[in-house]
């Protein structure tokens, strides 16, 4: 493959003669960025730009993006241009690429938005996604009094597969972290309360611990990366195929057909699944207090009991049920309102599982603050 | 002799609508009527607003201004029965036939028929008619297929039998023969026709398959992307044979070079700036 070479000719002072010989392809080397800027440089100084191809082996695309550059240059400085010399397949290929001229508004532009422009344009669009909350929170209280009263239905067996989804097929995950949160709860607090020789007392710290927060929290955790992420990515596929519309048109309420089922599975689920895990968890700090601090199985069974009420438990179940709906609310939410690329989708799945989080911590601060002025 | 007979009743009616999304104005002033028994061709070159003026019409996005009504009802503004009831009237199908994946074809078409309250028709009975309209679409025998098993062009028909599951006496198509073959896209125009004919459908097909526009249109509005509302309206045939507007031309005859009719077509040639 020859080198691409740019030389000038002179014929007059007027006209400016570029000799193009080489290889002109995207293969090739190319004469450096300086030399052309200087070769177009001169051009712009002459009356009439024209070409000799003479020495020229072989061309593609690249000669024509060079040639496009010099025709918009010459358009600029008001040169003339002689195009007579140039191959006829790159004459075609150049008149093509001008049937059709540009569209005035096409193209995009990128200026630099002032920092106050971008705060502004920021915080809008956290009010118009606190109105969208709203709206779909008001719908869905809507939409639940009209099934209670029994105007909306969806398909039973819809519900039925997402409290299997979200149920069972849930149950080992939980497991598994919620006695590992047992253990690590139960490990701290033997390292302190032995200093006292208090090391019984593990058996409250986790099981006060377990029903009143861990238990609930751990599990919103686990089902919001697990369940709204999955509520997400559904809905958002949904929107993105259409099929959201598609139901609309049907006369079919997204809210309730979709919005509902898996809502109601997951309010009903996760205080279940907080029992599960809140005895799971005390099941990880009895092993810690039996195997490591040496205390009797009944002993620690008997301070559990003791140290726990049906207080705690509600307190707890109630959490859970506000969180349950956190995450269905998150996940639906973001789903439905997903754009309909496939980036958008996988934004509006990370998003879900964020604002769930979010959510069910400041819920779970509200929530606790509540309970001690209640003094529950 | 078809059972269909032309009724001259108005039956969607579109007043100065102005479709835009947020700022950005997509077509203005769109006035025209859709009769009874109609098949309402809205062609234009790609990116005009066709797809966007049918959401409209479908009740998904609501227009800036100006109103669409449906036997003189408002679909935005109507209360949520009266709303259901002109949905209920409606069967869409949509450019990727927007089946719903999870489902297979004989419950995509069964979900239409249950959403309605007014259908009174058991679980057996919806399961034989499914399997009607998926016949009437050449899908007999894939009933219990789910979409992602399917052809392109199958998902299209049978995105089709679930718009026609309800009887519907409205038919939305959105390019229903784009990324179909020439004897399927055929086959389909034939199902459109008969569905007109037998049950006098009122149907509105946006599209640009220039085979289809004839074959099937008997009236159609152009909608021009520059002026942003509709240069020419009319019969297809007309307007190809008639109608004056250089754009207009070029589109239903496949010709860059313009040629210059004289004759009477309801046609606007407000706008030749870039002809």
């Amino acid at each position: 493959m020859q080198q691409a070479l740019l030389k000038l000719e002179h014929p007059s002072t007027q006209i400016c003669c570029y000799r193009l010989e080489g290889d002109w392809t995207i293969q090739s080397d190319f004469p450096k960025n300086k030399v052309i800027e200087s070769a177009l440089e001169t051009g712009t100084q002459a009356q009439t730009i024209c070409f000799n191809v003479d020495a020229l082996t072989s061309w593609d695309s690249r000669l024509l993006i060079f040639l496009q550059k010099i025709i918009e240059l010459a358009r600029d400085h008001s040169v003339e241009l002689d195009l007579d010399g140039l191959p006829s397949g790159v004459l075609d290929l150049l008149k093509i690429s001008q049937t059709v001229e540009e569209r005035f508004d096409a193209r995009r532009n990128h200026q630099h938005e002032p920092f106050l422009q971008r705060l502004g344009v920021w915080v809008l669009d956290i009010i118009a996604s606190c109105r969208q909350a709203m709206t779909f929170v008001g719908e869905f209280v809507i939409c639940l009094m009209n099934w209670l009263r029994g105007k909306s239905k969806f398909k039973a067996q819809d519900f039925f597969t997402h409290l299997h989804d979200c149920g069972p097929k849930a149950f080992g995950i939980v497991a598994l972290i919620s006695v590992l949160v047992g253990l690590i709860f139960a490990f701290v607090g033997a390292v302190q309360l032995r200093m006292f020789g208090a090391e019984i007392y593990v058996a409250n710290l986790v099981g006060l611990g377990m029903f009143r927060e861990m238990g609930a929290m751990m599990t919103a955790v686990i089902m919001s990366g697990r369940t709204g992420a999955s509520y997400a990515a559904q809905l958002g596929a949904m929107q993105a195929n259409g099929e959201i519309d598609a139901l609309q048109t049907m006369g079919i309420s997204p809210m309730d057909y979709l919005v509902l089922p898996r809502t109601l599975a997951l309010i009903l689920v996760i205080p279940l699944l907080c029992i599960y895990a809140d005895l799971l968890g005390i099941f990880g700090g009895f092993l810690v207090g039996i195997f490591m601090l040496d205390l009797m199985p009944i002993e620690y069974i008997n301070q559990t009991i003791g140290a726990l009420s049906l207080n705690h438990f509600f307190v707890g179940i109630f959490k859970a049920f506000v969180f349950g709906f956190l995450i269905a609310f998150a996940g639906c939410f973001r789903g439905l309102h997903s754009g309909t690329s496939a980036s958008a989708v996988g934004s509006a799945t990370t998003s879900a599982v964020v604002t769930a989080i979010i959510l069910v911590v400041i819920a779970d601060a509200i929530l606790t603050v509540i309970y001690n002025a209640l003094e529950i | 002799m078809t059972a269909y007979a032309m009724t001259e009743k108005v039956h969607i009616k579109a007043c100065h609508l102005t479709l835009a999304y947020d700022d950005f104005i997509v077509q203005q002033d769109l006035n025209f009527k859709i009769m009874r028994g109609d098949i309402f061709i809205i062609m234009g070159g790609s990116g005009c607003g066709k797809s966007t003026l049918l959401r409209h019409l479908i009740g998904l996005n609501h227009p800036a201004t100006g109103q669409i009504l449906f036997d003189d009802i408002d679909l935005c503004t109507a209360t949520p029965e009266l709303r259901n009831k002109i949905l209920f009237s409606m069967g869409v199908l949509f450019q990727s036939g927007a089946l719903f994946s999870s489902m297979t074809l004989a419950e995509n078409v069964c979900l239409a028929l249950s959403a309605s309250s007014a259908v009174k028709l058991t679980l057996q009975e919806m399961r034989e008619l499914a399997s009607f309209k998926l016949a009437l679409v050449g899908l007999k025998g894939f009933e219990d297929y789910y979409p992602n098993e399917i052809s392109g062009g199958m998902r299209k028909r049978a995105g089709i039998a679930r718009a026609i599951a309800l009887d519907p006496q409205i038919l939305f198509f959105d390019e229903p023969s784009a990324g179909l073959d020439p004897i399927s896209a055929k086959l389909l125009d034939d199902l459109i026709l008969e569905l007109r004919d037998n049950l006098g459908t009122t149907i509105v097909v946006v599209t640009h398959e220039l085979a289809s526009i004839f074959a099937i249109g008997n009236h159609s509005i152009f909608l021009d992307e520059e002026s942003k509302t509709i240069i020419a309206s009319g019969n297809p045939t007309d307007l190809r044979n008639h109608c004056d507007n250089r754009k207009v031309q070029r589109f239903l005859t496949r010709d860059l070079a313009d040629k210059k009719h004289h004759g009477s077509g309801t046609c606007f040639d407000n706008d030749l700036s870039n002809s």
